[in-house]
């Protein structure tokens, strides 16, 4: 039941302020234009599908239509928290069988205006998409009549996951403070580095320059992927300032779950300095969320902490979390209209 | 590592060159914090050794920036006017609007401030960590979006020159007296642009009148144009992309 529903929060309406703004720029562009959540982090078991599940239903609640996509091809679940029966139709229809429309996937959910897209948990197969059929999958995704599509990526750094997670117009990682995950997440990072780059070099037609840096890498002194975009910036300021943009794109947002001390939740910090050193990119730390047993207990009960404990602080957390993320996209709207 | 951009002690800390001692002194603590022995943010990409020379140039640009005197000297010597200076004359430029005005500019990145910042309150570890969060976006972004800056964008709009919209639209083959023209365009003095970018008379006009050769190094170059860009609400990237490749052409040995 949505208990919360007209009871709204400070954070809920600061949300529903952005979003409102965010249509009233659109106008009559508004349903083309929707925004693409992707979250990952490497690791299974971090809390992706607490933090996919609870930031969706903020948003629906804060106004915007929702859909939700399991992604998590092989490991899908999201339907079990949110009250969903696992659907006869899933995401492997989008490839084996004639579905027209991809709105005749969606299913509704226990939350108005947020409806889910079953993972494709029968096909082991659909874990190992070719390329074709994921540009189909994504192109078919950004048909959808939706404000936001939010997708629960799968553990690892399989070609599926970080194409999924690049396509978005968001990319959020979580990760817990321990030091395996935080090693995945980079792992993570440094492959979406290195997918991104390779698309973009075919864009931009860059390949042979980066070729000829990647080739006199020792002589360069390149060591760390910052340093192999200061030096594509060197050989041509022109391509070296799109490639960064271009990585820049990836709109990386952090979020540090079950932290349990200060110095937890200060890892955000160090991981988002350490990025920036590294990686040469801009890593948003959206902030920490407590460790609460509150969460398991919904996992329990098979509901969405945000419906099953409307006033357990996480979910204010995470509300603010999904209000900053919602603002920047406003303001970035803005930005874009004002350079038409 | 010759082929690497060097960085200014402002970028090693990850603060604009506007940066109050507080934000500074922030910064530190976290840079620090990142390359810490125990910490598990750098210890998988960086080596113990790679660790401690970024530590010893996090303290370096620390021992500078956050000493008054050294920091002025440091900003002196690179075209930076110090940040005491920025302080007031930020105060004093953000009156000539009324309130009302202000408020009806306020842009979604200071929405997104108060946003957070009016739960800075609640009981959480988290609250205190956004705060710091905010404190980082208002130093590095708010500003830029700041009234001041609607104010001039009100100018622009009592011009109008679709061929020149075109150029400004491109942003290509950018070059200081490209960047004149827009803000010429766009009815800012050279002296409001001072007040603004806090930069030197003397690099702005060199910048303006491609007079390259008496630009500071191409680093703080870079920073200069971005700003100037972000003034007149030009596309950074593209600007600061092309004015660069623009500036290696005239001048190749930096």
């Amino acid at each position: 039941m949505d208990h919360n529903i007209n009871t709204k929060t400070e954070e809920e309406t600061i949300t529903s302020t952005s979003i409102h703004q965010e249509s009233k720029l659109l106008g009559s562009n508004k349903s083309s234009y929707k925004q693409i959540l992707a979250i990952g982090g490497g690791k299974g078991g971090v809390g992706k599908t607490l933090v996919t599940a609870n930031f969706a239903i903020t948003l629906a609640r804060a106004g915007a239509k929702v859909t939700l996509v399991d992604l998590d091809l092989g490991g899908a679940n999201l339907h079990t928290c949110l009250g969903v029966e696992m659907s006869s139709r899933t995401l492997s229809d989008v490839f084996s069988s004639d579905i027209e429309n991809i709105e005749d996937l969606c299913a509704p959910t226990i939350v108005p205006n947020l409806q889910l897209i079953s993972g494709a948990h029968d096909s082991l197969n659909a874990a190992n998409l070719p390329h074709a059929q994921k540009q189909k999958l994504i192109q078919r995704l950004q048909q959808l009549k939706s404000d936001y599509v939010i997708l629960d990526l799968g553990a690892g750094t399989s070609f599926n996951t970080l194409d999924f997670f690049i396509a978005a117009d968001v990319g959020i990682l979580v990760v817990l403070p321990e030091p395996t995950s935080i090693e995945n997440a980079y792992r993570f990072i440094k492959s979406a580095f290195y997918r991104k780059l390779k698309n973009i070099e075919h864009q931009l037609d860059a390949r042979e320059l980066v070729d000829k840096i990647v080739e006199k890498k020792e002589e360069l002194g390149i060591k760390t992927p910052a340093d192999l975009l200061s030096a594509i910036e060197n050989e041509s300021s022109d391509l070296g300032g799109k490639v960064r943009l271009a990585m820049n794109e990836m709109n990386l947002k952090l979020v540090v779950n079950q932290t349990r001390t200060g110095t937890d939740a200060e890892i955000g910090f160090g991981v988002k300095n350490v990025c920036k050193k590294y990686f040469g990119i801009n890593v948003d730390y959206l902030g920490n969320l407590e460790y609460d047993s509150a969460v398991w207990q919904s996992v329990r009960r098979r509901k969405p902490l945000a419906v099953e404990f409307p006033t357990n602080p996480l979910v204010a957390t995470m509300q603010k979390m999904v209000g900053h993320i919602v603002a920047e996209q406003a303001e970035k709207i803005k930005n874009e209209k004002s350079y038409e | 590592m010759s082929n690497t951009r060097k960085q200014s002690l402002y970028e090693i800390l990850d603060v604009s060159f506007n940066a109050s001692p507080d934000t500074i002194r922030h910064a530190y603590i976290k840079a620090k914090n990142a390359y810490n022995r125990d910490s598990l943010a750098a210890y998988s990409l960086y080596s113990a050794e790679e660790s401690k020379d970024i530590l010893s140039e996090i303290e370096e640009a620390y021992t500078i920036l956050s000493d008054v005197d050294s920091r002025k000297k440091y900003d002196d010597s690179h075209g930076i006017i110090s940040s005491d200076s920025y302080n007031s004359s930020y105060r004093s430029s953000s009156v000539t609007f009324s309130k009302n005005e202000a408020r009806e500019e306020i842009t979604s990145a200071s929405t997104e401030y108060q946003s957070s910042s009016t739960t800075s309150n609640a009981p959480t570890a988290t609250a205190g960590n956004m705060s710091h969060i905010d404190r980082i976006l208002q130093t590095q972004e708010s500003k830029s979006a700041n009234p001041v800056m609607k104010n001039y964008l009100k100018i622009e709009s009592q011009k109008n020159d679709p061929e020149m919209e075109e150029r400004i639209n491109k942003c290509e083959n950018v070059s200081g007296g490209f960047l004149r023209s827009v803000r010429e365009y766009k009815n800012v003095t050279l002296d409001q642009m001072i007040d603004i970018l806090k930069i030197s008379k003397n690099y702005l006009t060199a910048l303006e009148e491609d007079q390259v050769e008496k630009l500071p190094a191409n680093v703080f170059v870079r920073g200069f144009v971005i700003q100037y860009a972000r003034a007149l609400k030009l596309n950074h990237e593209k600007v600061s992309s092309s004015y660069m490749e623009f500036l290696k052409n005239k001048r190749p040995s930096l």
